[in-house]
């Protein structure tokens, strides 16, 4: 296809997409007058029906608990994926060595090193923090576990390879992943064979505003941070060996 | 819309557009970054702190992670 085709075909789609794409823009409601039913009534209920102040988590772990289910195993597969792969391409590096083993004395500036050190505690904390009390304030399982692995991150970025990897066993957090979306399922298949509705909130909900309250809220939200947390330690640990593989191959 | 949403909007919209226009894959990478943490920011201004939660963790974490991994698996000269 000449350059000459290739503008024109271009204009034109450019010009219908934007065109589209600005009806669509003036049959939104107003910039901050949304008012969905639903949302109103979650609002309205939430607290009172499930003991909780944050209502995204309810919606998250409850009201949408199947929805939430559905992303947690898009997670786990993708990780499983990802391992899967990297293993494939594992066994033919295998004989260079043990990874990175060259990381011990490469000069890192001061900076590098003990920032992230002096923040492993805190990001750690503050990741456990925010998957604790989800039903309370904002965050919940995902974006705690998420920060969680971010913290064990700072291992590697401040004390090395060699510290992060015996930190971060890859079989134990692997099992433990596999386990918090397994608790998952078994949480939902419990209250299934209980109650027969699939995820239903069959824990006490407790005193609204206690760190442990929200009934099955809590216990699904820990679930996940377990699952996301132990997740993201071992994707970052399979394509941090991977890097260390090609560079002691070119050596 | 208040001057601090503005801004935001502004942010995100011109680091989006300088994203995809970046050529440098590495340079690339900072930038969406630094669009990660804007859009993040506009998550919280915009009354959505679950949403920035994630968007901080995934955005500014996991996929410069990932994508930082893999430039140095395949280009070394970047």
């Amino acid at each position: 296809m000449s350059h000459r085709i290739r503008a024109i075909v271009y204009v034109a789609s450019a010009i219908v997409t934007f065109a589209t794409l600005m009806y669509a823009a003036m049959g939104l409601p107003k910039f901050g007058t949304f008012s969905g039913a639903y949302s109103a009534m979650l609002l309205q209920i939430s607290t009172l029906e499930r003991h909780v102040y944050n209502v995204p988590t309810a919606v998250n772990f409850d009201y949408r608990g199947f929805d939430t289910l559905g992303e947690e195993f898009i997670f786990f597969t993708s990780v499983a994926g990802v391992l899967f792969i990297f293993s494939a391409v594992r066994g033919k590096a295998e004989k260079h060595g043990e990874p990175m083993e060259h990381e011990g004395d490469r000069r890192q500036s001061g900076a590098i090193r003990w920032f992230p050190t002096g923040l492993t505690a805190f990001i750690a904390a503050l990741g456990m923090d925010l998957g604790a009390h989800g039903q309370l304030t904002p965050g919940g399982g995902f974006q705690g576990g998420a920060i969680f692995g971010s913290a064990i991150a700072c291992i590697y970025l401040g004390v090395g390879i060699h510290a992060f990897i015996r930190t971060a066993k890859k079989e134990t957090f692997d099992m433990l992943e596999a386990l918090g979306a397994f608790a998952f399922g078994a949480l939902g298949v419990a209250a299934m064979w209980i109650t027969g509705a699939f995820l239903r909130n069959i824990m006490p909900l407790g005193q609204t505003g206690a760190t442990v309250s929200g009934g099955t809220i809590y216990f699904l939200s820990c679930a996940v941070f377990v699952e996301i947390a132990c997740g993201f330690t071992v994707l970052l640990l399979v394509f941090l060996k991977q890097t260390g593989q090609t560079q002691e191959g070119e050596q | 819309m208040s001057l601090l949403q503005i801004i935001l909007y502004v942010l995100v919209a011109v680091l989006g557009a300088a994203v995809v226009f970046s050529k440098r894959p590495i340079n690339q990478l900072f930038i969406y970054t630094t669009f990660g943490m804007m859009l993040a920011l506009l998550f919280f201004v915009l009354h959505a702190p679950d949403v920035g939660l994630s968007e901080i963790a995934v955005g500014t974490f996991a996929v410069p992670l990932m994508v930082l991994v893999t430039l140095m698996k395949t280009d070394t000269k970047t």
